[in-house]
């Protein structure tokens, strides 16, 4: 009996990573802009049980659809990206918001640095010398102050933008995002305090953010208060221990002994300069 | 101080009782019909029993409320009780997280393999989007 001939899956490069929930307004100016940024990067765009026409719009523009059948939340929504990429092979990853608030030029610069520097992980910086204006409202300031006092705590490392949404990663970083203890909200300041454990490479590069142009942000009322509050005890248990697999030995092969973050951030306090 | 026996009317100990069977008897019912699975059941059963052996051996319960440092017998009917519903909404709560946590993992599994179904009869048929046509979605214009 002869086994079914399979096809090696082909080794891809790049992935543009689009979590979107109901964001048919502005997924075409986004992708269109992607795609004329990063013509050679495959686009998938993670429809999180949206009751608009998201998945439609986004297959019409040419990205591959992959289409929760219910609202999972944004940490999941970019997990189950993280696996399509990791099963696809792909060996970049970038991850761009649906509302149009990075640009895709930072997109593809981040990419860059991740070869330039070497490393796993790359975040787009609002809050960096090089970090063109964000206004960002006094609470949400203060959350975001509060993220980054915690991680500073916990691993002693300064990072200016933990809630930042434009990421580029590798292959390692993949390995690690697609594990169980991921968290299907907000990948914030639990994710980062999570990955600097674990040894790979964090870069933290300026980014130019915009504010959304249509729709509803997910950061409104008092889920902001809950989000603070449920970020509080991730970390409270992270602290205690809870955190990602470590990577296996051929992955690890070829890491540096500890965690680096070049680009060393210098803390402007959000204020736009 | 020694604990006052208290004697209640029999027809209160027949009412409790006839409570705690009735409840025994669903409970082994249902989980017979397996309407109720076993590991949510035992919870159940250890209650009805507890019941049942509280209604007939009154001195036990009164001899409980004693050691917990209550006076009278209704008071440790109460905290044990509440405690219980306590116990018992625990129990529930890290159920659904078990459950959402695997819902999660599924839904996310569905997704990629319709994408992937997707992809694979969009590259070899002339259906695009067969698979996402179902439901509210409309069918995809090409």
């Amino acid at each position: 009996m002869n086994a079914v001939q399979l096809e090696p899956l082909p080794r891809r490069r790049d992935l543009v990573l689009v979590p979107a929930h109901n964001e048919s307004m502005n997924l075409p100016r986004v992708l269109d802009a992607i795609k004329s940024v990063l013509p050679t990067a495959d686009l998938l765009v993670i429809d999180d049980g949206s009751r608009d026409d998201t998945s439609d719009v986004a297959w019409s523009c040419g990205a591959v659809v992959v289409r929760h059948p219910f609202n999972l939340g944004v940490g999941a929504a970019l997990q189950t990206g993280y696996r399509y990429a990791l099963e696809h092979g792909y060996q970049r990853v970038v991850q761009v918001d649906a509302d149009g608030q990075h640009r895709p030029e930072d997109a593809r610069r981040i990419l860059e640095v991740m070869d330039r520097d070497a490393a796993d992980l790359v975040i787009g910086c609002r809050f960096l010398p090089g970090s063109g204006p964000y206004p960002m409202p006094r609470l949400r300031r203060m959350g975001k102050d509060y993220q980054a006092a915690i991680i500073r705590m916990l691993t002693g490392r300064k990072f200016a933008d933990p809630t930042s949404g434009l990421r580029a990663m590798s292959t390692r970083v993949l390995w690690l995002f697609a594990q169980d203890v991921f968290p299907t909200d907000y990948p914030d300041a639990d994710v980062l305090v999570m990955v600097s454990k674990t040894g790979v490479v964090i870069v933290e590069e300026p980014a130019t953010m915009l504010q959304r142009k249509a729709g509803v942000s997910q950061h409104d009322g008092l889920r902001w208060v809950y989000y603070l509050f449920r970020m509080t005890l991730s970390l409270l248990v992270i602290a205690m221990g809870r955190g990602f697999q470590p990577l296996p030995e051929e992955m690890r092969a070829s890491l540096p002994m500890e965690t680096r973050i070049r680009s060393t951030p210098i803390f402007i306090e959000g204020r736009p300069r | 101080m020694m604990p006052e026996v208290i004697n209640i009317p029999i027809r209160q100990q027949i009412t409790a009782a006839l409570a705690a069977t009735f409840l025994l008897l669903i409970i082994i019912d249902l989980v017979r019909r397996r309407r109720l699975r076993e590991e949510y059941a035992w919870l159940w059963l250890c209650l009805t029993v507890t019941m049942l052996a509280f209604t007939l051996h009154l001195n036990w319960l009164i001899q409980l409320t004693h050691m917990m440092g209550a006076r009278v017998a209704s008071s440790g009917v109460y905290f044990l009780g509440i405690f219980f519903l306590v116990l018992i909404c625990l129990h529930f709560s890290i159920k659904s997280s078990q459950l959402t946590e695997r819902l999660k993992t599924l839904a996310q599994r569905t997704a990629l393999v319709e994408a992937e179904l997707n992809e694979y009869l969009q590259r070899n048929t002339d259906l695009p989007g067969l698979v996402r046509s179902h439901g509210r979605q409309r069918s995809s214009p090409g």
